[in-house]
């Protein structure tokens, strides 16, 4: 029978600290040192990709901020690749947010693929940041009827004057909305897909996209899953940056944690076997 | 009458947004979409009344020098900080964005990260092969992280095409019926708003 000091015991009791440090050696080691590992692409990134590249030049292009700063590790660097595509395609811009945090990321993001954001001299015509729009659900279904509802910008700014959101009378002339989301994408459907018909996008974190899959492909056109999704759309934009780099140390974090549920059950299986029936 | 004038309220505004959504009758539509940005003013001053609340009971800790009354006094001072910079500055000022971003955003992460740490040392101690059902939920969670980080394409190229397989067919179709319940569940408390029977929201315990 298995003893306290018996190794199958120390197999399946292994101190979490033991667990902790090991798993940030993981994490921190291939960010510094990277093997490289290629990354594939799936499907739904692909489709992202080709939809976004099929919307013709100056289409006005919907990035919405339902996202908090906790999930900005994993989201924030498909914001990135996502702008960059719409950028290089000429479309034209409108982040809104329905998270108070929303604005200082559609701000970075501006900064970081235009170089500016509201100083730059394309601001108001190809992109504009409308800043954070309060109640949840009912923000959003008054955006969609009317988004002239929101009379300044994030900087202060009158935006009725703006050239970009001269032609906007509804959702309808949306062409795409891209939900960059830490919880769900389907209040965006409800209010957005559903009555205006607008084709939906959703950049969310991998935890949350097992709720975003039910409504691909009939509702939302593509998605991009947590970190490996910016991976894989650094790769499609070439633009290889934190994802990519990111996804050495998600390869080994993963194989850590596998290695451990297989020592886990190793001792505990040859415990139980070994236990008198 | 304290019940059934809510009541009444209540029964009105459900058709409203309800015919609102099917419909498209311009009256109802204004009528419905003024209601709307109403709950967006309601919104704006439940953020405020939000603050009062905080700062109430932040401020008590304080005064009756109970336990952690460091802590509330750091959140405080931060709180006022913010207000104030967003306040004279606006949100929009590179000065409000800094703070955004070397403050909130590195803290708000680490603590979301931790629970990275936790999750590995769970998956651990939870995932035993106790019997067939745990059997097949560890080969699932095996194949998925296997097929959801590059590590496991350099395995074997079967690992994304497995957990892709996995996501897209039980996965997808546990998550469809769990949407579709939600769903049902919200029509069924629609319609019993509509009829009067549910009260628990104005407080009855009915």
């Amino acid at each position: 029978m298995a003893t306290e000091k018996d190794w199958t015991h120390k197999l399946a009791t292994i101190d979490p600290r033991v667990i902790f440090l090991l798993l940030l050696i993981s994490v921190a080691a291939p960010l510094l040192m990277p093997f490289g590992l290629p990354v594939g692409i799936s499907p739904p990134t692909t489709s992202t990709f080709k939809f976004i590249e099929g919307l013709p030049s100056g289409s006005l292009v919907v990035s919405a901020f339902d996202m908090s700063a906790a999930v900005a590790p994993e989201c924030y660097p498909q914001v990135a690749a996502f702008t960059t595509h719409l950028k290089n395609k000429n479309l034209k811009i409108i982040e809104v947010a329905f998270d108070s945090a929303g604005p200082m990321f559609a701000d970075q993001a501006l900064r970081d693929v235009f170089g500016a954001s509201k100083d730059h001299p394309l601001y108001g015509k190809n992109f504009i940041n409308l800043g954070y729009i309060a109640g949840g659900e009912a923000a959003m279904k008054t955006f969609a009827g009317n988004p002239k509802v929101i009379q300044k910008d994030f900087y202060g700014k009158d935006v009725k004057d703006l050239e970009i959101m001269q032609p906007l009378s509804s959702a309808r002339d949306f062409k795409l909305l891209i939900v960059i989301s830490g919880s769900q994408v389907d209040n965006f459907v409800r209010q957005f897909g559903d009555p205006h018909g607008v084709p939906i996008v959703g950049a969310v974190t991998a935890v949350l996209v097992t709720r975003v899959m039910p409504y691909y492909p009939a509702k939302v056109v593509g998605y991009l899953n947590g970190l490996r999704g910016a991976a894989e759309y650094e790769q499609l934009v070439k633009r290889p940056g934190i994802a990519l780099a990111g996804m050495d140390a998600q390869s080994a974090a993963h194989l850590l944690v596998i290695i451990f549920i297989i020592v886990g059950n190793v001792g505990y299986i040859v415990r139980k076997t070994r236990r008198p029936s | 009458m304290k019940l059934k004038v809510p009541l009444a309220i209540t029964i009105i505004l459900v058709l409203l947004q309800v015919t609102d959504y099917y419909l498209k009758v311009p009256v109802i539509n204004t009528v419905a979409a003024n209601f709307t940005v109403a709950i967006l003013v309601m919104s704006a001053i439940a953020v405020g009344i939000g603050i009062i609340s905080l700062t109430r009971i932040h401020v008590r800790r304080i005064v009756k020098k109970r336990p952690h009354s460091l802590e509330s006094a750091i959140m405080l001072i931060t709180l006022a900080i913010f207000i104030l910079v967003g306040a004279v500055l606006g949100s929009g000022d590179p000065s409000y964005i800094y703070m955004f971003q070397n403050i909130i955003v590195p803290l708000d992460s680490a603590m979301f990260s931790l629970a990275g740490f936790f999750m590995a040392s769970a998956a651990y101690r939870a995932f035993r092969v106790r019997s067939r059902e745990a059997m097949i939920l560890l080969v699932a969670a095996v194949i998925v992280m296997l097929g959801q980080a590059p590590i496991g394409e350099a395995f074997w190229s079967g690992f994304p095409i497995l957990s892709q397989w996995i996501l897209d067919v039980p996965n997808t179709g546990g998550v469809r019926a769990l949407i579709m319940g939600i769903a049902i569940g919200m029509l069924s408390l629609t319609i019993r708003m509509l009829m009067g029977h549910e009260k628990g929201y104005l407080g009855t315990g009915a």
